[in-house]
This record gives C-alpha cells, structure tokens and sequence, in this order.
C-alpha cells in the first residue's frame, strides 16, 4: 500500500504551488552555485532563471517532494554544463563534467546548514575593519573587479585582488571556527 | 601546485583576473582530485554568501553612509549591526563619489567599466541547435536551415545510413553464430526460470536468445569481461557478445575493460558502458531507468520507429529516465538513497540476520549515498552492513561497548577500545529526520538486536569521520568532511539522544531526536563464537 502510495505521489510529481514555494527556498542556494561556477553576473542572472522557468515550467515532470533539492540542482548543473559548452568557443572552458558534478554535490551536501553558515559569516562580517568591508562593498555590491576598485581607489590592481583574497580567506577561517563551536 | 598557490587561483577566478594561462592550471587541478572540487566549492560558497549578505543587507548603501556621516578617517570600526537595523536612504549607485577619504589613497580618474558584449550571433544559433536542457550533448531534432543544405543533408544522411547498413551487415559476419554462447551463468540467488522458456542451470553457457525469470537473482557473465546482475522477475534476450535487450525488470551491470561500451537495450532506449558500472531499470509502463554507480553511461532515447530522439550522459550518482515516448527527461536526478538495485550477490545473501523493533528498516542492498538530505523520513531509521572481516590492524579507540545508557555528553568518559587483530563486521544505522517547514520533526525509537557480540560502537562525530575509510561501504556516498565538523553521532542538548547497549551485548536501544541526521556504526564480531581457538 506504502509503495502504491508513492508511486502515485511519483507519478504526479509536486503541485506548481509546492514547487514555487520550494523554489523560493532553494533559490538562494541555486544562486549561490551558479556563481561558483558562472564568474560573469549577467549570465548567473540568465542560467537561474532558466532554471526557475524549467521547474515551473508545466510541460515538466516533476519528482516527488524529498527530491526536488537534488532535482533543482541537477537542472542547475545542466545548464552550467550548458553555459560552458557554448562558452567553448569564446574562451577557456573552466570545468569539467566531474568539477561541475562535485561543486553541485557539495551544495547539495550542505542545503541543510545553510543558515548556519550564513549565520557565522554575518558573524564573522561585523569583525572586519572598515577598509575590509569598504573593498567588499565595492567589489560585491557595486559589482567591481579588482581592476576598476584599482582605479577607483589610486592602489595597484594586485594589491587589491591580494588584499580580496585576504579577506575572504579571514572570513573562511572564521566561520569555520565558528561552524565547530556551533556543532 | 601547492594548495595556497591553489587557492589563489581559485580567489583570481571569483574575481575574474585569471590568465588564460592561469585558468588552465586551476582546470587542471580541479580536475586532479574530488577533494579539489570540494575545497573550490567551499571558497567559492565564502564568496556567494558575502555576496548573498551584501546583497540582502544592502550593507553597501549602509556603510557608505555610515562613512560619510562618520568622517571614515577616523578608522573606527563601524556597527554594521546598527547600520541594519537604521538603513540610511538609498543612494543613487550609479554615480557615486568616492566612498572613503583615506588620505592613502591617490585616486586616478575612474573609466568606464567593460562590458561583454552578448548578443552574438552565433551563440544565438548555438542555442538554437541545443534546445534541450538536459544539458549534456543533448541535440535537437530540428534546426532552420535554407531548402539547399537542407537536400545536401539529406543526401549525406543517406549516404550515412548507407554505409551503416553495410557496416552492419560486416558487423553481423563477425560476431558469434547464432547457437554460439558467449555467457556464462555464473551464480543464483532463488533464480527462478519462467516454465515456458529456457532453465540453464549454474555453470551452463547461455544462447543467444530470449530467456524470462520470475524471480530471485542471476548473474551472468559475457566472455568479454562484462558481469550482470539480473533481478527477477525480468525478460532479457542475448544479442550479441558485448550486448543484451531488456524488455522488462532490472539489472545491473559492472564492466571490465575489455567489455567497454557494453550496451544494454530497452524498448525506448540504449544504455552504453562509458565506464565501470550501472543498472537499468524497464518498468511496466515502458520507461526505461538508467542509473550509474561508477564511471559513466550514455543514455539515449528513441521513438516506437527506432528513430534517436536525445540523449544525456549521466555520471557517477546521477540516475535518468527515458519515458514510454522515448523522451529524456529534462533533468536527471540523483540516485536516491532508497534505490532498489542489488549491487552484488552478497547483498541478497546476508545470513547474518537482524533483529528489529520500533521505528527502523534493514536495508539489505547497499544505499547509494548516506549523505544528509538525500534520504529524510519521520518515519524510520535505517541499518545496513557496511563492510565484514574488517582485522583491526592497530587498536581502535573511541568506542562503547559496556552495556548502560550513554548520552552524547557522556561519550567521551566511558570510551574503551577494540584490541589489534580483531575481526569486525560494521554496521551503519541512518537516521535523517525531515526538516522541512511546518514539519513535525518526530522522535525515533528502536531496538536492534545484532546476531554476535557487539566490540564497539561509534557514536561521536568525529569517530564517525575518521573509521569512515576503514568501513565505509563501496560505493555508497559518505558525508563530506566539510568545515572539519559534522553533526553525525548522537545529539547532545535538551532532547538529547540517548544510546543504550543491553547486558546482552548484541542489542542496542535507540532513542534518536531527530534534530540533526544521526549516524552511529556499530562494531560486532566477525566471527561466529567456537571459531576462535
């Protein structure tokens, strides 16, 4: 009877309603993994909303509920692998299928500490001195590279992606130590 | 390459200032090792998420203001929690002087910023070709093209299918006659052969032809290396040595080099060897399942006329389903934890039995993964057999094993060991409750009672990580070591879980929360008692 009932469930798949409310949960971490591994904003913007019209999309089978992480996921890993393939001719493609596949397995891994992980990194982000989170403005909210901070700031383009490194390499530490104490 | 020198390449990446040169030693490294993947994945998860904060925050337009109204040159560390919870007025972003004043600071005049040009062309047509979202090679029936190239594909096409035919037919000429075998049933397991057919018996060499079972396991080997597992009840037909039909039921199949591109076909579909082993599953409705263990498979769909519809290749984890249509699916899934193929003949045997009670389930084929959010219920717990016959081949320390009730917070006092040269088998029970919202997390009971001496159990995080390698099931997915910690073992804190080993010695009394996704593996001993001198 369990196994009739699933099936059915599986044949179904999730209402449009339970998809767009799991979407809005997942959507943070779907952009979060395009980022990764899209490192131009205008086409992370592109790939999750492909991603959100295909699961919204109602010429899509959808899976039952207890996997609609991995299955969101999975469309974000196809059309990152999708991204870099047309990308192919433009440039150095980045990642493989197995990178791209690992990256995806590690997010998915870590849906359920995500709001400890944001919780230590806001944490860890009101301990940066005020150049620090000046150099994180500029870089995340005003959407600059290390070339443009440099201009900006009269400081070599260099210093500026050494000190970026610096930064979020402190911020990792921290949150990581942070992570131990929490768990 | 060093790890540091690693993560800078990784930090030049998030900021887009890689050299060709450069971005092709970070590819070649990630590509080096899975641990590679994972620390990307980490660094660059620090990076989304001081994004992700940024943006949700607004903390830009805080401190700019902050900074103006604070005179930044004083260098004081500004509240950024206050900044929260009074936002200042937006700010036109877009033409905005220069934040800070730091007298350090020689500025140069601003250029505008590049930007890509995207509309191009060719990539448009790119898409065009490759509609599909399944991402990997996956092409599309139809493309635009003039009436003239048109008419010269087609000629080629022709000419192609022209050209197969004959290489077919050369084909044909050269794999085994038809009353040639070219398998082996090597073992059964409760084989049960349909009445009507054929009823080979173990060791006998099987004809190319058709052959149904109604129940139990098979397995058969090519004598080109590949070994298939057959799960009644199920309909095959032998076709050729490096090939078999599946019409109905499932199989896995592990293929040696010898036997690579080892091609199983169902109704609406082809399944190709890309690497080592996978199994197939042709359910009643005509849909092919194609999951892949290890290694890689191509799975591609075709219509009722044979005609190739799409493809996708699948890795490692990853399963995907060709529908009754011939369709792929637009996306392919990982392999559930609950999946239902039998992996090797040992999985059926196990004589060894448990006992249960309460709310918990022996799974007796090797789960897929037990990493968390892959397999959740309220309802059950899980406990499988990870590895037997493990020798100890040093003491293993960090385990319980004195009958008593043991809390999290009591672990560490009461830890004994297990001796060098022991013999083990290992056990893993799974708990990982749901957590969705508005979701009732519920309080697991159980009581397991194993069939020898329990030598130890491991119920700490930490433990658990470490006598991973030593017992972890192949090809079952462990969690990540991410961020150093875990939550496996049993939970501390107010509802907290509670472990208890019974004066027996071969029974343990569960009471697990829920809270977090519980593992504890149990030690028992391998050998049957009056096997020791």
């Amino acid at each position: 009877m369990q196994d009739e009932t699933t099936n059915r469930e599986k044949a179904e798949g999730m209402k449009v309603e339970s998809v767009a409310r799991r979407w809005a949960g997942i959507h943070p971490t779907v952009l979060s993994y395009v980022r990764s591994m899209v490192n131009r904003p205008e086409d992370v913007e592109d790939i999750v909303q492909q991603v959100a019209v295909a699961i919204l999309s109602d010429n899509t089978p959808r899976p039952d509920e207890r996997h609609f992480n991995g299955w969101v996921l999975g469309i974000a890993r196809n059309r990152v692998l999708k991204y870099w393939r047309d990308e192919k001719r433009h440039r150095v493609v980045m990642f493989n299928t197995d990178t791209i596949d690992r990256v995806a397995a590690y997010y998915l891994d870590n849906l359920p500490r995500n709001s400890l992980v944001i919780e230590a990194l806001e944490q860890c982000m009101t301990r940066l001195t005020q150049r620090a989170r000046h150099l994180l403005e500029l870089r995340y909210v005003r959407d600059m590279k290390p070339r443009d901070i440099s201009e900006r700031l009269g400081l070599s383009s260099r210093g500026i992606s050494v000190t970026l490194c610096r930064i979020r390499e402190s911020l990792r530490a921290c949150m990581n130590e942070r992570m131990q104490n929490a768990e | 390459m060093t790890e540091e020198l690693a993560i800078q390449l990784i930090h030049g990446y998030l900021d887009d200032t890689l050299s060709e040169e450069d971005q092709l030693r970070l590819r070649d490294w990630l590509e080096g090792s899975p641990e590679h993947a994972e620390l990307f994945a980490e660094l660059t998860m620090v990076h989304t998420n001081v994004q992700r904060l940024l943006e949700v925050n607004d903390l830009g337009d805080s401190i700019h203001t902050l900074l103006k109204n604070k005179n930044a040159e004083t260098g004081q560390t500004i509240d950024v929690g206050s900044a929260i919870e009074n936002p200042p007025a937006r700010q036109d972003t877009q033409d905005t002087p220069p934040l800070l004043d730091l007298p350090e600071y020689q500025r140069k005049p601003a250029k505008s910023r590049k930007t890509r040009d995207t509309s191009n062309n060719a990539k448009d047509d790119d898409h065009h070709a490759v509609l599909n979202m399944l991402g990997v090679r996956v092409y599309q029936k139809t493309v635009d093209r003039t009436p003239r190239q048109g008419n010269a594909r087609k000629y080629l096409a022709a000419a192609l299918i022209l050209i197969a035919v004959l290489l077919g037919l050369f084909y044909l000429n050269q794999t085994p006659a038809d009353n040639e075998a070219f398998v082996t049933l090597a073992a059964d397991h409760g084989l049960v052969w349909d009445e009507d057919g054929a009823q080979p018996a173990v060791g006998s060499r099987l004809a190319p032809g058709h052959y149904v079972t109604k129940e139990g396991i098979g397995e058969i080997l090519f004598d080109r290396g590949a070994k298939v597992l057959l799960d009644g009840p199920c309909r095959f037909e032998l076709t050729n040595d490096n090939e078999l039909t599946l019409h109905r039921g499932k199989l896995v199949a592990r293929i040696t080099p010898g036997a690579a591109k080892f091609t199983v076909n169902t109704p609406q579909a082809r399944v190709v060897d890309l690497g080592t082993e996978f199994g197939v599953e042709v359910s009643a409705d005509g849909s092919t399942l194609a999951a892949v263990f290890e290694g890689k498979v191509d799975l591609k769909g075709h219509d009722k006329n044979q005609t190739a519809t799409n493809n996708v290749v699948l890795s490692a984890g990853w399963q995907g389903v060709v529908d009754h249509t011939g369709s792929v699916e637009p996306a392919v899934t990982h392999i559930p934890y609950d999946h239902a193929f039998t992996r090797t003949l040992a999985d059926s045997y196990n004589t060894l039995e448990l006992e249960l009670s309460g709310d918990v389930k022996w799974n007796r084929r090797a789960p897929a993964t037990v990493r968390p959010e892959r397999f959740h219920t309220n309802k059950f717990a899980v406990v499988f057999n990870e590895r037997r016959n493990v020798k100890l081949a040093q003491p293993l320390g960090d385990v319980i094993r004195e009958p008593g009730k043991y809390k999290a917070h009591e672990l560490r006092d009461r830890m004994k060991k297990i001796k060098a040269g022991s013999v083990v088998d290992s056990y893993l029970i799974h708990f990982d409750a749901a957590r969705a919202e508005n979701t009732k997390v519920k309080t697991a009971h159980m009581t397991i009672k194993f069939p020898r001496p329990i030598l130890g159990v491991i119920a700490n995080n930490k433990a658990m990580f470490e006598t991973d390698k030593l017992f972890k099931r192949t090809g079952t997915k462990y969690p990540l070591t991410a961020y150093g910690t875990g939550v496996r073992g049993i939970d501390k804190g107010d509802n907290a879980d509670l472990l208890t080993i019974q004066p027996d010695g071969q029974t343990i009394t569960l009471q697990l929360s829920g809270r977090h996704y519980d593992h504890i593996r149990v030690l028992i001993d391998s050998e049957p008692p009056g096997a020791k001198d």
